[in-house]
């Protein structure tokens, strides 16, 4: 007996508020995500029911669709020249059997419609379990302007991925990047600056942050998304300053001639660790931003960088070269006395601390004198190399439920964005789209 | 405090101390002196300011020869700049232009910022030029190659900057001519990607500020 589960998502413009209530059929996972390996998902994705009354909507949506799930490294969209329906018999109705045939596990079936108000749109999915024949898995009706289809498509997918692996989908993220200004408005003399923009985490809908043509750089936003701390040259030296995001309201952080540079917010957003050369000694402290009070936390005379925050907000990891190369020192807000994380390597730079978990990410110059992506826990033990020892692998960045990495990696001139899962398994590049993205970090979505 | 050694004596002894450190090729680390914070290269110390007895008389007493090699070089260094001061033309003094330099930048192995012999000739070649140039502003920028990442390298540009000041300082250079900066691996002589425009961009680069 089939179980119907019907959730009306409403969005509008303003934009906020689903009702998210899904009502998965049989909570069975089919993809475990840490055990995946190579293996991937097919699922089908069929023309669109109604799709002559608006093929050009039906096709941007399920090339979005198509483009998270492949991306994700966890499914592949079975080719459509091979579906022996090329359209479903309903949203609700499939003959499951042409299905397997074709070895579908999943089947996405859509429709869409066009509403009586101008440039709105009505877009059904449905989810159907082809093995189980369970029909619907989830369904959602979306009502919307046409200009938010790739947001809903990614919540869709989000759906897809909660569907078969049982977690949180990666699709409805953003990246704040930085990027190289525009070829002509690179602005006078041979110091070219650069900009920090809000896109997509496929690269769509690039928004401009801080485009006053200084060279802006080390961008960080807090959890709760409020909040954007980064360096700028604007005033002639590398100075700390942070934001509200959505009134632009923003502080300065530091002055002075040395270097500065935001490391991560606290998960509260109330402080920020950062580093800060004062006096030639370049070493990290605590910003409280509420009462505008900065604490010093080490004073190594060498370098002291890139400090991460631990989910409990207490424990940071950092890069110092105090021990004669650069590598990873734990040590915490009360400012204890640094312990060392990695011995392996000459070079180990850039961690990241996952949002989940004991596990940190960093970049590490591996003996082939490439610079790859590694993982190790913060007790020392179960040092990964995650990329493949053979080209030059930067700025890892967590998902924000952790089961992903983003990092670039070089191509020539270019530097282009990837992303993999923790394990470094199903490794996928992003489609090029968008500004060129350095230092990425991945953010839940804040802007609709 | 003086010295009272006749001045044929001193300068012998000072000729072979330089030639002693130069042969050495190590980056020039000035005895330390004691106090709160571990800083082991005493010369930063000195930079604001301070070129008197602050720095003659360490605290706590540190070992008197560590005081006296420095003190002695610091009137070297104060007797050579009136020398150069007092010749007419640039001619035998730095016998560079703005554009030379400018044009002449500091080399550094990959992940050091210590000075090489031929970083430090170079860099006694400009102290000239600075003292002739005594209105000028100058900056001095540390740059890194592209490889490593952009946190690190801002922070070993900075030390490749002050580790050139530092010199300048040392060789008698007042420390508020000179600013320094960190642009790390931001901006590239050389955009190739081979160990030549590495090479070339790992460096300090002066710039004037007021030209």
């Amino acid at each position: 007996m089939s179980i119907k589960s019907f959730v009306i998502g409403s969005l509008n413009v303003i934009g906020v508020g689903i009702a998210l209530t899904v009502a998965v059929a049989q909570t069975r996972v089919y993809i475990d995500i840490d055990q995946a390996g190579g293996y991937l998902l097919p699922v089908a994705l069929p023309q669109f029911l109604g799709e002559a009354e608006d093929p050009e909507l039906a096709r941007q949506l399920r090339e979005v669709l198509q483009q998270d799930l492949e991306t994700s490294g966890l499914f592949r969209i079975i080719d459509p020249a091979t579906y022996i329906d090329p359209v479903p018999q309903g949203l609700d109705e499939l003959r499951y059997d042409n299905w397997t045939a074709v070895g579908a596990l999943g089947v996405i079936v859509g429709r869409v419609r066009q509403e009586p108000e101008v440039s709105k749109i009505l877009v059904e999915l449905v989810l159907h379990d082809v093995v189980q024949q369970q029909h619907r898995l989830v369904g959602k009706e979306y009502r919307a302007s046409r200009s938010r289809y790739r947001e809903i498509a990614h919540r869709f997918s989000d759906l897809v991925f909660q569907a078969f692996t049982g977690e949180t989908g990666p699709f409805n993220t953003q990246v704040i990047c930085v990027t190289p200004r525009p070829r002509g408005e690179q602005g006078a003399g041979d110091k070219p600056g650069k900009d920090i923009v809000l896109m997509d985490y496929d690269g769509h809908g690039a928004l401009p942050l801080i485009t006053d043509g200084a060279l802006n750089l080390s961008p960080t936003v807090s959890l709760d998304g409020t909040r954007l701390a980064y360096t700028s040259y604007r005033d002639g030296f590398p100075n700390i300053y942070w934001r509200h995001i959505v009134s632009g309201k923003e502080q300065r952080v530091t002055s002075g001639a040395g270097l500065a540079l935001p490391g991560s917010w606290s998960r509260d957003g109330r402080y920020l660790v950062l580093s800060q050369t004062q006096d030639g000694n370049n070493d990290l402290f605590l910003y409280d931003t509420q009462r505008e009070v900065m604490r010093r936390l080490t004073t190594y005379w060498g370098i002291d960088v890139s400090p991460s925050f631990a989910p409990d907000g207490r424990r940071l990891v950092f890069t110092s070269d105090r021990g004669g190369t650069p590598q990873l020192y734990i040590t915490d807000i009360e400012g204890s006395e640094p312990v060392r994380l990695t011995y392996a390597g000459q070079y180990n730079t850039s961690p990241v601390w996952s949002p989940r978990d004991d596990t940190i990410a960093f970049v590490g110059r591996s003996t082939t004198e490439a610079l790859d992506i590694y993982t190790i826990r913060a007790n020392g033990r179960g040092l990964q190399r995650l990329t493949d020892g053979d080209g030059q692998h930067e700025a890892p960045s967590w998902a924000p439920d952790g089961r992903f990495l983003m990092y670039i990696s070089q191509n020539g001139d270019i530097w282009q964005r990837h992303l993999m899962r923790r394990d470094g398994q199903g490794k996928r590049s992003f489609p090029a789209h968008g500004p060129m993205c350095l230092a990425p970090q991945w953010i839940a979505r804040l802007t609709h | 405090m003086t010295s009272r050694l006749p001045f044929l004596h001193f300068h012998a002894a000072l000729v072979v101390m330089l030639a002693l450190l130069l042969a050495a090729g190590c980056s020039r680390r000035l005895p330390a002196v004691p106090g709160p914070s571990a800083d082991a290269d005493s010369a930063s110390k000195t930079e604001p300011g301070t070129t008197g007895p602050g720095v003659d008389a360490p605290p706590g007493g540190t070992t008197l020869p560590g005081s006296i090699e420095e003190r002695e070089r610091r009137i070297y260094e104060e007797s050579r700049r009136r020398e150069l001061a007092q010749q007419p033309s640039t001619q035998a003094a730095s016998g560079l232009t703005q554009e030379q330099f400018l044009s002449e930048n500091i080399r550094f192995d990959y992940n050091s910022f210590t000075l090489s012999g031929e970083a430090k000739q170079i860099l006694e070649q400009k102290m000239q030029w600075i003292v002739e140039h005594p209105n000028v502003a100058v900056q001095i920028e540390g740059h890194c190659d592209e490889r490593g990442t952009v946190a690190y390298n801002l922070a070993l540009g900075e030390r490749r900057a002050n580790a050139v000041k530092q010199y300048l300082v040392a060789l008698g250079i007042e420390p508020n001519r000179l600013t320094t900066i960190s642009y790390g691996e931001e901006f590239a002589l050389d955009p190739g990607h081979n160990e030549e425009a590495w090479r070339r961009n790992r460096r300090a680069q002066f710039a004037v500020l007021n030209p």
